[in-house]
């Protein structure tokens, strides 16, 4: 992080080159995350474009990214994400009851597991845009509860208060469709 | 599915770990992040530079183009009036930004081109001014394929030469603009190719062989700038290894020369005329040119190197500092003194002298433009076209117009010197882009202009999330 701070002061000055490096250290991290939010491989690399010409523009304010570049990052990307969904709302999750009984009796071990983590994946789709960010960033990303909050600008009690409630939700969800 | 809370975060992690790689592999992003910068760094920019050196170099300057452009506009606007007049049987037709190969005003709005080309002295701009007109023509050719109209020759031939001079006019860039105009490059010249692309089956057979052309311009200029990887020096030695000696351009220019005053507009010949007939007299060097042509294509870039040119302007005083010319001076060196040659006549001329002094420019002003400029002297000219709003010139005008000024008749006198220039290598030009609000509008699609306004604003990125 020392020596981002060097990074973004050129970058600051639209440095071509501090901000192609920029770019290429954050760009592919940024995208999975992305990616894990809208399951879309070309929309997240849409979106990642996007998210870097929104930093580009904001870098000039320093409040904005000077406790951490990468929860600033972060949070640029969630709202990406969040406007994406506002202008063009995801395509309604298939009914878990039906994608199961469609598929259900599939023998092979591999389609059953591909198909829990449809199942997952749509019962994640069904939480609450913050607690998708929260699941993301925990398991995704692999931050602690403390960077999560960090990222998420709540404390990390309420991070662990989000994380319990979505966890729970997902378990509901999953069980309900799991047992009619 | 296991729902323990163990097996779920064991899951989330499983399928989130899942991320199938960048199906663009984060290219377009990038690209787009640097060419943003790049046009959020020309309102910064002057800011980086020296305040003392900036302020005297700039203020200057502005003063000046200030009046350029009213002289330009006043000049524009009579043009276009007397040329809708005669092309309309009274009606006021004023030619867009809109209009397309065919239009009759068509050749009003290369006229304005040429004019703004002839106006613009800066090297940086210059080449800004090139990159936006050869983009025009781009769009030019988008939509007429897009109408199902064949693609004559003319704005495809106009679009090569108007790459290759902006090349030439960033090898004459001070060096720190450089990068930027090379991301410009970069992502113009693949869109030309796009749109080559596109044409191409539209492309009637006599034009076969300026289409290939074009595509070899947009090309070697894409090949040239991301070679450079926004170094300058290297920019100057791939551009002299691609672009060789100054003869290697002058020859395309050679096409270019032509484009201008033939194809495009046939008017416009007039222009090419407008140059060579009358300035003949007065500048010999232009001669060569003409019409830009195709003495200049030597030519032209001679005048890009034109450091020569610059020189002079520089001398003027204000483009001087900027112009930098020192510094590019050395760096063209190559293809300069080519073109110096046709400048260097302009300069002489005399006529110029006025304007800016900057030797190219001088004799653009010389031409109608500055005429006017400075003095009505030029409107009067104008007058007699008059017409042209201040748009005007762009568009309005028709054929006719351009014709007119062209032959200069009595304004034209002045804008004949100027206009060669201009159109040679469309040096002068430029203007535009320096002047931020003539020309903004007629290109409009500098992008730049519009750049700098929004750019800063979103902060949104910054806001906190919700």
């Amino acid at each position: 992080m020392t020596d981002n701070i060097a990074l973004l002061k050129r970058a600051k000055a639209y440095d071509t080159a501090a901000l192609a490096e920029l770019y290429d250290r954050y760009a592919p991290k940024m995208y999975a995350y992305i990616y894990r939010r809208v399951s879309d491989a070309a929309l997240a690399e849409d979106l990642t474009s996007e998210l870097f010409v929104r930093v580009l523009r904001a870098i000039k304010n320093e409040n904005a990214w000077r406790d951490s570049f990468t929860s600033w990052l972060y949070r640029i990307a969630h709202n990406l994400v969040v406007d994406h969904y506002r202008r063009r709302p995801p395509v309604a999750p298939l009914p878990l009851s039906e994608s199961l009984m469609d598929r259900g009796d599939t023998p092979a071990v591999r389609a059953e597991h591909a198909l829990a983590q449809e199942s997952l994946l749509s019962a994640i789709r069904c939480l609450t845009p913050a607690q998708q960010e929260m699941l993301a960033l925990r398991f995704g990303e692999g931050l602690t509860a403390r960077e999560t909050a960090q990222v998420m600008q709540k404390t990390t009690g309420a991070v662990e208060a989000l994380q319990h409630r979505a966890t729970a939700a997902l378990r509901r969800i999953l069980m309900g469709e799991r047992v009619p | 599915m296991t729902t323990t809370n163990h097996n779920l975060e064991y899951e989330l992690k499983k399928l989130y770990a899942q991320v199938p790689p960048p199906p663009g592999n984060l290219a377009v992003g990038r690209e787009r992040l640097l060419a943003e910068a790049a046009q959020l760094r020309i309102q910064v920019t002057p800011l980086a530079v020296p305040v003392g050196h900036a302020a005297e170099i700039r203020r200057p300057r502005r003063r000046r183009r200030t009046r350029l452009l009213l002289a330009y506009k006043i000049i524009a606007t009579v043009l276009a009036i007397a040329i809708g007049a005669a092309v309309t049987g009274g009606g006021v037709a004023l030619a867009s930004a809109d209009n397309l190969p065919g239009d009759a005003l068509y050749p009003v709005k290369l006229f304005v081109e040429d004019i703004r080309l002839a106006l613009t002295t800066d090297p940086t701009a210059k080449a800004e001014l090139n990159l936006t007109l050869a983009t025009e023509r781009a769009e030019e050719m988008h939509r007429l394929v897009a109408h199902s109209a064949p693609v004559p020759a003319a704005p495809i031939e106009r679009m090569a030469w108007h790459t290759r001079a902006a090349m030439t006019y960033i090898a004459q860039a001070q060096p720190e603009e450089i990068p930027w105009l090379l991301l410009q490059v970069m992502e113009r010249t693949r869109t030309q190719q796009r749109v080559l692309e596109q044409v191409g089956e539209g492309v009637p057979e006599e034009a076969q062989a300026v289409w290939r052309h074009a595509q070899e311009e947009a090309k070697r200029a894409y090949e040239t700038a991301s070679a450079a990887q926004g170094d300058p020096k290297r920019f100057l030695y791939e551009y002299q290894r691609r672009y060789g000696d100054i003869s290697g351009p002058q020859d395309s220019e050679g096409p270019y020369g032509p484009p201008d005053d033939a194809g495009p507009q046939g008017p416009q010949d007039g222009e090419g005329p407008y140059g060579p007939p009358d300035d003949a007299g007065p500048q010999d060097p232009q001669d060569g040119e003409g019409p830009y042509g195709p003495p200049d294509d030597a030519g032209p870039q001679g005048p890009q190197d034109g450091e020569g040119p610059h020189g002079p302007q520089d001398d003027t005083g204000p483009l001087g500092p900027q112009d930098g010319e020192g510094p590019h001076g050395p760096q063209y060196d190559p293809g300069p003194q080519d073109g110096e040659g046709p400048h260097g006549p302009q300069d002489d001329a005399g006529p110029l002298g006025p304007q800016d002094g900057e030797g190219p420019h001088g004799p653009q002003d010389d031409a109608g433009p500055l005429g006017p400029q400075d003095g009505e002297g030029p409107q009067d000219d104008a007058g007699p076209p008059g017409p042209q709003d201040g748009e005007g010139p762009h568009e309005p005008q028709d054929d006719p117009a351009p014709p007119g000024p062209q032959d200069g008749e009595g304004p034209q006198e002045p804008q004949d010197n100027a206009a060669p220039p201009s159109p040679q290598d469309g040096e002068g030009p430029r203007e535009p882009q320096d002047d931020p609000a003539p020309p903004g509008p007629q290109d409009g699609n500098d992008s730049q202009g519009t750049q700098d306004a929004d750019s800063p604003s979103d902060t949104s990125a910054g806001r906190p999330k919700r």
